[in-house]
C-alpha cells in the first residue's frame, strides 16, 4: 500500500478536527464552550496567519491586527450597508484584506528587522485612527453596531447558534488546512530559507522581495478570515480589532505556544483564553496575573508550550517528506 | 476636517503663540521621554516597550509626594529619582536576561511589565482618573505674548526641558562618561575590551533613561490628568519621535519631539479627530523614504 | 568565460578596487590572493552582485553582469561559496539542497504540493554524492561540524549548476587533514570539466598546488598574475607580502 503522502494526511487531520468538534456541542451543549470555541476559531486564525510571517518567515510584523479588523470591518458593512449575501461578503472581505495587504506589504517587505516591525505597527495605527475618524462609514470609537444582517444562503442560517458554529468551525479548520499546506509547500520551504538566512537565499536565486509580499498577503487574507469569524461572533466590528493590543495579544499566544509548531499558535491562542476567562472570574487583576504568567514563560521557560514538546521528543531519523520539523 | 479653523490660525498671532506653546510643552515632554528611549537602544541595543510605564510611574510618584510634600520640585525630583531607581531593578534582574535574546522575547518581557505596572498602580491609587493640580507657586495668571495665552507654568516646563536638554548635551559631549557611553554605544565589544565595566553602563544608562521618563511624568503632573494604562499613548508616540528623529539619536529626538509636538497641537485644530493618525502618517512617511530618521546615518 | 574590465569600486573615498582587469578563461581553476584588505571579498561581492561597482564591467560569457540583482546573477551562472558558511540552520543537509534547487527550476513560489519536489532529488543526491555529505542527508545544517558547514556551502553554491563557482576561503577554519580533503574535492570537481573554478585563499601552500593561474591584488589593484611559478618568483608579489613564504611554497 503506498504511503500517504503529506498533504493527505493533513487533511484527514483537518476531517477529524472538524468532526470531534462538530461532535463537542452534542456531548456538552453549553453555550460557554460554544462561545469559547467560535472565539478560538477566530483568534486561531490570527494567530496562525502571524505565525506564518513570524515562524516560518522571520518577519515580525507587530501590526497584524489591522487585517484582522479590516476583514471583519468589510464583511460588516457589506452586510449592513450593501445587503449582499453572507458569500458575497465574505468574498469582499478576503478580496479587500489582499489588496490592503499588497500595497502595504509592497513598501513594508523592503524593510528588515526593527524597521519592519515599526512600519507595520504604524500601519496599522494609521488604519486604527482612519476607522476612528470615519464616524460615517465605521461608527467611530463606538464600532459597527446595530447587528449585522445574516441573509440565508445554501440553506444555512447564520442566525440560528447550531449553523454559526458549523460555519465558524469550518472556516478556521479550512483556513487552518490552508496555511498548513502552504507551509508544507515548495513555497514554505523557501520562506524558511528566507527566515534563516535571507542573504543565501537571494544567492540562491530566490527574489526576496516577491517571496517575502507573497507571504504578507497570504497572512493577511487568513487573519481576514478570523475577522470574519469575530464580526460574526460579536455582530459587528470594533476598532479595537486593529488596536496594538489585538495584535499584541497574537504575538503572546504564538509565543506561549510555540513558535516552531505549526499548532503551536493555537494552542496558544487557546491557552490565554483559558487563562483569561479563568483569571477574571476570580480577580479584576486580570493583567496582573497575566503578566506575571508571561514573566514565567520568558525568563523562566524560555519557549512555547509546543517548543517544549518538541524538544523532550528524541528526533527520528526519517525521510525529509515525512519529517514533522518546522 | 477643519481646514478652515487651521488657516484662521496659521493667519492669527495670538493663535500661533498659543498653539505654539502647547506644541512646545508637548514637544519638551516628550523629548526627554524620546530621549531615555532613544538613549537606551542607542547604548544597549534594546527597545525598552516598558517605557511608558516608567513615565506613568513617574506621575503617580509625583502625585503622592506632592500630596506629602505640598513641593512641586521635591514631587517632580522624587518621580524622577524613583523612576530611576525602579528602572535600575527592572534592567538588573529583567532585562539584562533577555539582551541576547529575540526582540520577541524582549517585547513580550516588557509587555508583562506594563500589565503587572498597569494592575499596581490601579491596586494602590485606584483606577479612577486623577490629577495633581496646578501647584501653587504657579496659580498665576497666563502670559500674554502677541495677544496669545501662556501659561506661566508652560514657560517653566519649557526652561526645565530645556536646561535637562542642555546638561544632557553636555554630559554626552564634553564629559569622559557621556564619551564612554557614546563609545559603548558604537562598539560594545571593544569598550569591553578596553576594560570598562559595560555592565554598569549599561546599567547607568537604563536607570538614566528611566529616570528621564519619570521625570517627564512628574513634570506634567500639573497639566495631565493619569490613570492607569496612560503609559501607553505616550509609549506610541516616543516611539514616533525616535523613529523620525533616528534610533539612537538624542539631538534626532529634540527635533521629532518639537515636530510631532507641533503636528499634535496645530493638528488638533485642523484635524482634531485624525490628530494621531497625523502623528502615524508621519512615521510611514519616514520609515518608507528615510528609515534610518532624519538625525540617523543613511542605512546602505 | 568571466571577464571584468576596468573595475571600480570606492567607499567614501577609499578605493576598495581601482581599475581592475581579469580574464578567468573557461575550465580554468584560477586562485584571487593578497594580504587581508586587499579587495578579495569585496571583488567577489562585485562579481555576484552583492555590491555595484562604480564603474567597469564584468562580463559572464560576453554579458554584462553590471546593474543585475544577485539573483538575476545565479540565473545567469554564477555559484557562490562563503568564508564563514552561510547555511539555512534550521534545515538538514538534503533539505537544503532541494529548496535551493526549487528556484533554478523557478518552482520557488509553487504553493501546490508537498516539498520537496521530486523533480530536486537527483541533482541534490549527485552533488551531496560528489561532496561526500551522502551520509549527513538528514542532518540538521545547524548540527554539521564546520568541515562539514563548509562542504555543504559549497554544495549550495553547486547544486545550482553554476559555470562559475566563487569559492572564498574554502579552508579556512578547518585543520590540516580536512584542509587536505577539501583542496582534493575541489580539484576533482574541476576535473569532472564543465566549472570555471576562482577562488580566495590565504593558505598558499594549497593554493600553488593546485591553481593554474594566480592572481594578486593588493590595495585593490593588480599586482601580477600568472602561472604559479611566475608568481612565486615575481619581486613586487614577494615584496607586497608574502616574503619567504612564497619561495618555500609547494617544495
Amino acid at each position: 500500500m503506498n504511503p500517504l503522502r503529506d498533504w493527505q494526511k493533513d487533511s484527514l487531520w483537518a476531517v477529524l478536527a472538524l468532526l470531534l468538534l462538530l461532535a463537542l456541542p452534542l456531548a456538552s451543549p453549553s453555550r460557554v464552550v460554544i462561545d469559547f470555541i467560535i472565539r478560538l476559531c477566530a483568534m486561531g486564525l490570527l494567530a496562525t496567519s502571524l505565525n506564518m510571517l513570524v515562524g516560518y518567515g522571520g518577519m515580525v510584523s507587530f501590526g497584524h491586527a489591522m487585517f484582522f479588523g479590516s476583514g471583519a470591518y468589510v464583511f460588516a458593512l457589506m452586510l449592513q450597508k450593501a445587503s449582499v449575501s453572507v458569500p458575497v461578503a465574505l468574498l469582499s472581505a478576503v478580496v479587500a484584506c489582499a489588496v490592503l495587504a499588497a500595497v502595504i506589504g509592497a513598501i513594508c517587505v523592503r524593510l528588515k528587522g526593527i524597521y519592519f516591525s515599526f512600519l507595520t505597527l504604524a500601519f496599522q495605527m494609521l488604519l486604527h485612527s482612519i476607522i476612528i475618524t470615519w464616524t460615517s462609514m465605521t461608527g467611530g470609537d463606538q464600532g459597527l453596531t446595530g447587528g449585522i444582517p445574516r441573509p440565508v444562503f445554501w440553506g444555512i442560517d447564520l442566525a440560528q447558534s447550531q449553523h454559526m458554529y458549523v460555519f465558524c468551525c469550518v472556516m478556521a479548520v479550512g483556513g487552518l488546512l490552508a496555511m498548513r499546506l502552504l507551509m508544507q509547500s515548495p513555497f514554505g520551504y523557501t520562506l524558511r530559507m528566507l527566515r534563516d538566512n535571507e542573504d543565501r537565499a537571494a544567492y540562491l536565486g530566490v527574489n526576496v522581495w516577491r517571496v517575502r509580499l507573497y507571504a504578507f498577503v497570504l497572512a493577511g487574507v487568513f487573519a481576514g478570515l478570523g475577522g470574519v469569524v469575530m464580526s460574526l461572533f460579536v455582530s459587528g466590528a470594533f476598532p479595537d480589532f486593529s488596536y496594538w493590543t489585538m495584535s499584541g495579544e497574537a504575538v503572546f499566544m504564538i509565543m506561549m505556544g510555540g513558535i516552531h509548531v505549526f499548532i503551536g499558535p493555537l494552542v496558544g491562542a487557546g491557552l490565554l483564553q483559558i487563562f483569561n476567562d479563568t483569571v477574571t472570574r476570580f480577580t479584576p487583576y486580570h493583567g496582573l496575573a497575566l503578566g506575571v504568567v508571561i514573566l514565567l514563560f520568558t525568563l523562566g521557560f524560555q519557549r512555547g508550550v509546543t517548543d517544549i514538546f518538541r524538544v523532550l521528543r528524541r528526533p527520528s531519523h526519517e525521510a525529509p517528506s515525512a519529517k514533522e520539523t518546522s | 476636517m477643519e481646514l478652515t479653523a487651521l488657516l484662521e490660525c496659521l493667519g492669527s498671532v495670538s493663535c500661533i503663540v498659543t498653539q505654539s506653546s502647547t506644541g512646545l510643552i508637548i514637544g519638551a515632554l516628550l523629548f526627554l521621554v524620546a530621549a531615555g528611549l532613544t538613549l537606551i537602544f542607542g547604548v544597549l541595543g534594546v527597545i525598552n516597550f516598558a517605557h511608558g510605564s516608567f513615565y506613568m510611574l513617574g506621575a503617580y510618584v509625583a502625585l503622592t509626594a506632592y500630596r506629602v510634600t505640598d513641593s512641586y520640585a521635591l514631587a517632580a525630583l522624587a518621580a524622577g529619582l524613583g523612576v530611576g531607581a525602579f528602572a535600575w531593578v527592572f534592567e538588573r534582574f529583567f532585562m539584562r536576561r533577555v539582551y541576547q535574546s529575540d526582540v520577541l522575547l524582549q517585547l513580550l518581557v516588557c509587555y508583562a511589565f506594563i500589565l503587572i505596572l498597569d494592575d499596581v498602580v490601579k491596586i494602590v491609587w485606584g483606577a479612577e482618573f486623577q490629577s495633581m493640580g496646578m501647584p501653587k507657586s504657579f496659580q498665576m495668571p497666563p502670559l500674554f505674548i502677541g495677544g496669545g495665552v501662556v501659561p506661566v507654568f508652560y514657560v517653566y516646563l519649557m526652561l526645565a526641558a530645556g536646561l535637562i536638554a542642555l546638561l544632557l548635551w553636555f554630559t554626552l559631549t564634553r564629559t569622559r562618561m557621556g564619551k564612554i557611553i557614546r563609545a559603548a554605544a558604537q562598539n560594545p565589544a571593544m569598550t569591553s575590551a578596553l576594560g570598562l565595566n559595560t555592565r554598569l553602563i549599561y546599567a547607568l544608562v537604563f536607570s538614566f533613561g528611566g529616570l528621564l521618563a519619570g521625570l517627564a511624568g512628574g513634570l506634567a503632573a500639573p497639566v495631565r490628568s493619569m490613570s492607569p494604562g496612560m503609559g501607553f499613548s505616550i509609549l506610541i508616540e516616543s516611539f514616533i519621535v525616535t523613529v523620525i528623529g533616528g534610533m539612537g539619536s538624542v539631538s534626532g529626538a529634540l527635533l521629532g519631539a518639537l515636530l510631532i509636538g507641533m503636528i499634535r497641537s496645530f493638528g488638533s485644530i485642523g484635524f482634531p479627530l485624525f490628530v494621531e493618525g497625523l502623528m502615524f502618517l508621519s512615521m510611514v512617511l519616514i520609515l518608507v523614504f528615510k528609515p534610518s530618521g532624519i538625525m540617523g546615518k543613511a542605512q546602505s | 568565460m568571466l571577464r571584468v574590465e576596468n573595475l571600480h569600486k570606492s567607499f567614501g573615498g577609499v578605493h576598495a578596487i581601482e581599475d581592475l582587469s581579469i580574464d578567468f578563461a573557461a575550465g580554468s581553476l584560477s586562485a584571487v590572493i593578497g594580504p587581508n584588505g586587499a579587495g578579495k571579498t569585496t571583488f567577489f561581492n562585485l562579481i555576484s552582485g552583492g555590491l555595484q561597482p562604480d564603474s567597469g564591467k564584468i562580463l559572464l560569457d560576453g554579458e554584462n553582469m553590471v546593474g543585475l540583482s544577485r539573483n538575476a546573477i545565479v540565473h545567469k551562472g554564477i555559484g557562490r561559496a562563503f568564508q564563514v558558511a552561510k547555511l539555512f540552520k534550521s534545515l538538514t543537509v538534503e533539505e537544503s539542497l532541494r529548496a535551493a534547487l526549487q528556484s533554478a527550476l523557478g518552482r520557488a513560489a509553487q504553493m501546490h504540493g508537498n516539498f520537496p519536489l521530486m523533480a530536486t532529488r537527483d541533482r541534490a543526491h549527485e552533488v551531496m554524492a560528489q561532496l561526500g555529505l551522502a551520509h549527513k542527508a538528514d542532518t540538521v545544517s545547524g548540527n554539521l561540524s564546520h568541515g562539514d558547514q563548509k562542504l555543504l556551502d559549497m554544495a549550495l553554491a553547486l547544486v545550482l549548476r553554476p559555470k562559475v563557482l566563487l569559492l572564498d576561503e574554502p579552508v579556512a577554519g578547518m585543520g590540516p587533514d580536512e584542509r587536505t580533503q577539501m583542496m582534493d574535492t575541489v580539484q576533482q570537481l574541476w576535473r569532472q570539466g564543465g566549472l570555471t573554478i576562482v577562488l580566495i585563499e590565504h593558505d598558499m601552500e594549497l593554493v600553488f598546488r593546485v591553481a593554474q593561474r594566480i592572481h594578486v591584488l593588493s590595495y585593490g589593484k593588480l599586482l601580477a598574475q600568472g602561472s604559479p611559478e611566475d608568481i612565486r618568483h615575481h619581486p613586487k608579489v614577494i615584496e607586497a607580502y608574502l616574503g619567504k613564504a612564497v619561495e618555500h611554497a609547494g617544495d
